[in-house]
């Protein structure tokens, strides 16, 4: 394992040295954004990732990590198309059809086929952006840069409180398409990092390329993987203090590991309208092995404590004092 | 094998040939020996002779050169001794720690013995080492994590009560905190991969894991 540490040191030193500018830069040049202009760049950043047809190599960086995907993404008519292919470790590609989403193992020869339902309320879930954001992040403007070869703006969604990180976001001058993300923590150290190395945007839809692969899944086993709505008080769980800002906005019994019926968990999902916190809630009995756990890895802190006869598990992209919260607002009614 | 099952087994005075035949089956690896040979090994001095002469049968078959006189076992048995007690304590993660805890009670009653006759700590360490290799291999992917004064991002904030993450500066690494993860960004749903929070972790973690979810997957 530390082999492969080592294998990307070159990598990341390498992208050390050419984003020097990328740390330097975005404090030239700051100035708050009115509120309808942030709203309206915001609108234009979704939109593009909704509506516009693009290629290219997304890059994530977390922890001394890289690792890069192929994505395609195109629109025709009202139906969206999307194809990722990740491009180190094993081998996963993933085919998204509006909501049918077939995720293919290749090297097992498993295909997961999902309808995912977006969680409504969800930031990236909607083509509309959900105004509450701005009610707890300011959005700064921060000049332009260069990303993937494309003039970009700089924003930096800087939080009203420490309940949550801030993200810069690098959104092409030209088609709104973001470029890159930052997520930013205390300190102004940058937690994880995922940019576009190099996108085409505006190119032909080619959505042959992601309905053909799923047609014929010659060799593969198909996994069908139910995920079923329902309501934390219908589970017999409440929550009357969610932290400041999120709301809920959704939950759903799922299979986590083995899309088989046993091995069912509770996630429910608060929102703040940019980023999201998932928690899990699965029988102590089944999951003795489980073990309390707390840690934060990149920008994604985990913490998972026992509440009686329940593993709680609580993540996002959030200070980890900010999922104690989540999980010590968590009651047993029932 | 539970301590009382093990008492009541060494109670029993084995009849000299059941003796021999025990030593010799546990000398070949054979399992159905295992628990009744060990206890016998434990309480027998005779036993642990007959055990020593097997062993040195054997050498002997192999090679003339392994013939060696007891006292060269004994010094090799003290620097094995001296050097495992200077050996580093490895800090297991919990996976890990909790196989370990499930066995403990397999392999706890040969330990104590094995610590006062020596002779036997060799066998029984062999045998500690195959049998936690297997679930730490097929396991959850369990980081060797070097000292963590290296050059971690880790934000310092891991509550003193809590088993920390398995963590070497690279993402979560346990199995079914993968899961979590992948469940957690699949939340949003049929969204873009370019927007902010949606763009792909690394991808060997967010895999399921191959041996527990995909049965004999050729």
């Amino acid at each position: 394992m530390r082999m492969h540490v080592w294998r990307w040191l070159p990598i990341v030193t390498l992208t050390s040295l050419l984003l020097p500018a990328a740390a330097a830069g975005p404090d030239a040049g700051v100035s708050s954004t009115e509120p309808a202009d942030a709203r309206a760049w915001l609108v234009r950043i979704h939109t593009a990732a909704n509506q516009r047809n693009y290629q290219g190599t997304l890059v994530f960086s977390a922890g001394g990590v890289l690792s890069s995907s192929r994505v395609a993404h195109f629109c025709v008519g009202d139906q969206s198309f999307e194809r990722l292919e990740a491009l180190d470790g094993r081998q996963q590609r993933v085919y998204r059809v509006g909501d049918t989403v077939h995720t293919l193992w290749p090297q097992t020869r498993v295909a997961v086929v999902e309808k995912r339902a977006p969680i409504s309320n969800l930031p990236s879930a909607t083509q509309t952006v959900e105004p509450r954001v701005l009610e707890q992040y300011d959005l700064l403007r921060e000049g332009s840069e260069r990303v993937a070869g494309r003039e970009a703006q700089v924003f930096l969604l800087q939080p009203r409180d420490d309940l949550r990180y801030a993200q810069r976001l690098w959104a092409d001058k030209a088609t709104g398409l973001m470029l890159r993300a930052d997520v930013i923590g205390p300190n102004r150290s940058v937690l994880e990092s995922a940019a576009f190395s190099e996108v085409e945007v505006g190119i032909k839809p080619q959505s042959d390329s992601v309905t053909q692969p799923i047609k014929k899944l010659d060799g593969y086993r198909t996994v069908k993987a139910q995920q079923q709505p329902t309501q934390l008080d219908a589970e017999g769980w409440v929550m009357d203090r969610i932290a400041p800002g999120f709301k809920l906005a959704g939950c759903v019994k799922r299979p986590l590991e083995s899309a088989s019926g046993e091995d069912q968990v509770l996630q429910a999902v608060f929102s703040d309208g940019l980023t999201h916190v998932s928690l899990f809630i699965e029988p102590f009995e089944s999951r003795r092995q489980l073990a309390s756990l707390s840690g934060q890895i990149g920008a994604t802190s985990t913490l998972r404590q026992r509440r009686g006869d329940y593993w709680i598990t609580v993540m996002g992209d959030v200070p980890a004092a900010t999922l104690k919260t989540f999980a010590d607002a968590l009651e047993r009614r029932r | 094998m539970n301590p009382s099952a093990d008492s009541d087994e060494s109670r029993n005075e084995p009849a000299p040939d059941e003796r021999g035949a025990l030593m010799s089956a546990l000398a070949d690896g054979d399992a159905a020996a295992l628990q009744r040979g060990c206890a016998l090994w434990r309480d027998d001095a005779q036993a642990r002779a007959t055990w020593h002469a097997y062993h040195l049968i054997g050498d002997v078959l192999r090679s003339e050169d392994l013939a060696n006189r007891p006292s060269r076992d004994a010094a090799f048995l003290a620097a094995l001794r001296t050097r495992l007690a200077d050996e580093p304590v490895v800090l297991a993660p919990q996976p890990a720690a909790a196989a370990a805890a499930r066995r403990r009670p397999v392999w706890q009653p040969w330990l104590m013995p094995a610590a006062v006759a020596a002779g036997f700590m060799a066998v029984a360490g062999v045998l500690v080492v195959t049998r936690i290799a297997g679930p730490v291999a097929d396991g959850p992917v369990l980081a060797a994590s070097p000292a963590p004064n290296t050059a971690l991002t880790l934000a310092g904030n891991a509550a003193p009560v809590a088993q920390p993450l398995v963590i070497e500066g690279r993402l979560i690494r346990d199995a079914r905190l993968d899961s979590y993860l992948r469940a957690h960004r699949e939340a949003l749903g049929g969204a873009p991969y370019a927007l902010p929070g949606g763009v792909p972790r690394n991808v060997e973690t967010l895999a399921p894991m191959a041996p527990a979810a995909q049965p004999a997957a050729r």
